[in-house]
């Protein structure tokens, strides 16, 4: 009643922009325990849960509780995610300040995500199997692991660096052909598709795909395929179907 | 890293439901539609885990790592695991390793921006390995 000098502290959660005329999937909770709605407005509708934790989110409870709602939503339909912290005072804002002033563009945000969904794609590296490979094709590494090993640590640290920066290169430039390999394959299979992390020796592959529902199994097949020519040497990882989180940009 | 992973079709493939805190982190980290306008709420927590995910360890010691990484490997043709004695090892070199070792720190020290002393935790493998030197500590 008096002027807020402190930031609003109850509202609501907003997780993601829908299609107004979809099911909200029952018994479903948010970030506060409090159950998940939807605040129409035309043919959009966002998703949001009362939020009344004195303004304070970020705990992993939260986190969870945001992405098994996403997560939750992906089969009813199309799902354009909100970023991860969004509270908006009550229903009207959500209508004033977030829907209506998007309108065109979240509704073809949503038209293109129709019938698709991420999956995340990772290809790791079992550290020895590549050591060991690297130790057989580059002879300059091989003599300066000969020449190094066994040293305690702080003998010839010129020459294990100069080791070590040398596995490091050589790994690099590996990590490139197999990210170039594995996408290759990957990305015809999909409509969009952004590397989240350049290859490295952490990781040749960190991506995310688009696809359609349709191929979804495709996809599965031929990471299983791949994950099985690759086994001792890199383990794939698959995560999704996802909602679009790496899809929607910054509308 | 290691979730338990439902099997399919070949096995292989890992295949996790999305659940531990790093996969959900990873996945909705800095993703998704940005009202910028309505950003209410504290993401102190996120910002902590975003620093943590996202630590860059020099490269000299990732060489470091590498390297000591390389020389643990147990080839077929490997000449044996003889030890060196103990007293090789000259203290100018010795110093640079501090020296090294310092400046990750502080870099590290910078990044997680006063969450006190870490300390060197997993960076240091080469710790399990009997010490040439134990009377001498790492920058006093």
């Amino acid at each position: 009643m008096t002027a807020p000098q402190t930031p609003v502290d109850t509202g609501l959660f907003v997780y993601a922009v829908v299609r107004a005329d979809r099911d909200l999937p029952s018994g479903l909770s948010g970030v506060d325990g409090s159950g998940v709605a939807l605040v129409p407005h035309g043919d959009l509708g966002a998703v949001v849960s009362d939020f009344a934790e004195g303004g304070r989110t970020g705990r992993r409870a939260d986190l969870a509780a945001y992405s098994a709602v996403m997560e939750a939503l992906v089969p009813g339909g199309a799902v354009a995610p909100i970023r991860f912290g969004l509270v908006v005072p009550d229903d009207s804002a959500v209508v004033s300040e977030l829907l209506a002033p998007r309108e065109q563009q979240l509704s073809s945000l949503l038209e293109w995500l129709d019938g698709q969904v991420q999956y995340n794609v990772r290809a790791t590296y079992v550290e020895d199997a590549i050591l060991a490979e690297l130790v057989h094709g580059y002879p300059e590494i091989a003599e300066l692991r000969e020449r190094t090993r066994g040293l305690p640590e702080d003998v010839g640290i010129g020459e294990r660096i100069k080791l070590g920066e040398l596995v490091s290169r050589a790994w690099e430039q590996l990590a490139r052909d197999d990210a170039e390999r594995l996408l290759a394959t990957l990305v015809p299979m999909s409509t969009a598709h952004t590397v989240r992390r350049a290859p490295s020796p952490q990781a040749a592959v960190d991506a995310a795909l688009l696809v359609e529902t349709e191929r979804a199994q495709e996809l599965e097949d031929a990471m299983e395929d791949m994950a099985e020519q690759a086994v001792g040497r890199m383990r794939l990882r698959l995560l999704g179907p996802l909602a679009p989180y790496d899809f929607v940009g910054a509308a | 890293m290691t979730v338990q992973a439902q099997r399919r079709g070949s096995g292989y493939l890992d295949r996790p439901a999305p659940s531990s805190l790093a996969d959900v982190v990873e996945i909705i980290l800095d993703k998704g539609i940005v009202i910028d306008a309505y950003i209410r709420v504290s993401l102190v927590g996120i910002e902590l885990l975003t620093v943590d995910a996202r630590i860059v360890i020099a490269s000299v010691d990732t060489y470091l790592r590498f390297a000591e990484a390389t020389n643990r490997l147990d080839l077929l043709e490997r000449g044996g695991g003889r030890e060196l004695p103990d007293f090789i090892h000259d203290m100018q070199q010795s110093g640079a390793t501090g020296k090294v070792s310092g400046a990750v720190k502080g870099a590290k020290k910078a990044l997680s921006s006063g969450s006190g002393d870490d300390d060197e935790e997993e960076e240091r493998p080469r710790r399990a390995r009997k010490s040439s030197s134990s009377s001498r500590r790492r920058s006093s």
